[in-house]
């Protein structure tokens, strides 16, 4: 079923239950669960370059929402060396359950490869990452861009673990009337599907470097100071047009990290290592931009590995 | 035939759960507000923008880049904004990214002069391209994909980053 949109004077008063915009309206919210696949993270112009036999961690984000467990896939910008065997494995992990799938590259030309997970469980939140690795650690596979996100195949029958429950064509036999169950229905699939499908706008990931040669030029979010030190720029895309939550995570490591982001007029901090999350109300808008500072609170080596920006709840 | 507007909203994500006490008066509103949220879940409210970190100097080699950009449902144009910085103040140059859409060959222009903020992140400068870049041929209602091939052309600087913003434009339905 492809979404048929409705002509903007179809819904007017008298219109019988089994008339075609109607039994279409249903059609199209099933349409929509299938068809809604936003990304999670990136696209992301990343700087990941692994020389190891063993699967290197580059690139580490936060998975909300999809309580469904619909796939998920991630397309990835890489190459390897002709001659050899490079390996890139996308993980999606809940916390004690891991489901993973793996690409491979034997040449130095770039490709665009996509890898499709579809997680064994309903747990949420999730992991997802991507290792990369090749069979000879004196050779290397490179990684230049990164997008993650939904892809959806089906709408299974009943009710789902994110409050979604497919019409399938019920409700419209001849002389029915529009019951309350459907009208609640349309409503809360479209708002569960939303909640389910949690949208990046933002993000990015730390240069990765692993094996010989020169590291590669790309972001570098490290610092050994005790002052704020700008990492990374962004300008907003606008989304919503009203104030609204903000979902922002980031990945910290070294000695005391602490991360300030400045967007809108708005300015939060976190602190700590490993993800550090947080929730913000904000009205973001065309025009706006986005900076993200660094520092160790006590003058040791830190570093971002992941920053994410969403919409959240 | 009519035309159609997108839709920004409702915040679809924010809104409470609907719960009837029957009897429940039957009205139009409720279609009416279905259909709505249902347009905007495919048009302007589900198919935001999305920033593109590059960090891509001109002196990199290969001098170009290859990005995978999602398409949202209903959009066939991006507006493109970068975030670029240039060095060599003393000797003004101009510089040129180039954006090329794999799906169309469509292509736009990023141009910029010299500045003096230096060639940092902090001395970087917003900067739109010349025009709206064409990612997919025709009307589509479920996302796509593209392959945007960005190459540093002429010039000296630095891309910081993209921002990809789908144009929702009225359909005919």
């Amino acid at each position: 079923m492809v979404y048929v949109p409705a002509k903007p004077t179809v819904f007017v008063p008298e219109l019988v239950g089994n008339a075609t915009a109607y039994g279409t309206l249903l059609a199209n919210i099933d349409s929509a669960y299938v068809d809604y696949a936003p990304p999670i993270v990136g696209p992301v112009a990343t700087k990941f370059q692994v020389g190891s036999t063993t699967n290197v961690l580059v690139a580490e984000w936060q998975i909300r929402g999809n309580a469904d467990a619909v796939p998920m896939y991630c397309t990835i910008r890489w190459r390897g060396t002709t001659g050899f065997t490079a390996t890139a494995t996308f993980e999606v992990d809940d916390g004690s359950t891991s489901d993973s799938d793996t690409v491979t590259s034997t040449t130095d030309s770039w490709s665009t490869d996509t890898i499709v997970v579809t997680p064994s469980t309903n747990v949420t939140p999730r992991f997802g990452r991507l290792y990369l690795r090749i069979n000879n650690a004196a050779q290397r596979t490179y990684c230049a861009n990164l997008v993650s996100g939904y892809a959806p195949s089906s709408f299974a029958a009943g009710a789902l673990p994110s409050g979604c429950a497919k019409f399938g064509g019920a409700w419209l036999a001849d002389g029915l009337p529009i019951t309350t169950e459907a009208i609640e229905r349309a409503h809360n699939n479209l708002r569960n599907l939303a909640r389910d499908r949690v949208c990046g706008i933002a993000g990015g990931f730390n240069r990765s470097d692993s094996g010989p040669g020169a590291a590669p030029p790309g972001p570098t979010y490290e610092t050994s100071s005790s002052s704020l030190t700008l990492v990374d720029r962004w300008l907003v895309p606008y989304t919503d047009t009203d104030r609204r939550p903000y979902f922002f995570a980031f990945k910290l490591a070294g000695t005391d990290p602490e991360v300030m982001w400045c967007v809108g007029g708005a300015t939060s901090h976190v602190s700590g290592a490993g993800f550090r999350n947080s929730t913000e109300d904000l009205a973001l808008s065309k025009g706006m931009q986005g900076e993200i500072y660094l520092r160790s609170t006590s003058g040791g080596a830190c570093s971002m590995s992941t920053w994410q920006i969403q919409r959240g709840l | 035939m009519a035309t159609r507007q997108p839709e920004t909203g409702p915040i679809l994500d924010q809104l409470a759960v609907v719960a009837f006490t029957d009897p429940e008066p039957a009205t139009i509103r409720h279609l009416q507000r279905i259909d709505r949220r249902l347009h905007a879940l495919y048009t302007a409210w589900g198919g935001g923008g999305f920033w593109v970190p590059c960090h891509m100097d001109n002196s990199e080699t290969p001098d170009e880049m290859v990005v995978p950009i999602p398409i949202p449902s209903g959009v066939e144009y991006f507006e493109v904004r970068a975030l670029v910085s240039q060095r060599d103040k003393t000797t003004p140059k101009a510089a040129k990214i180039v954006l090329q859409s794999g799906n169309t060959s469509d292509s736009v222009t990023i141009t910029f002069a010299e500045f003096g903020g230096g060639d940092t992140l902090e001395g970087a400068i917003e900067v739109f391209a010349d025009d709206y870049l064409q990612c997919r041929s025709g009307l589509a209602w479920s996302w796509g994909d593209d392959e945007v091939t960005i190459t540093f052309d002429i010039g000296t600087g630095k891309l910081w980053g993209l921002l990809f913003q789908p144009v929702h434009l009225a359909q005919t339905v």
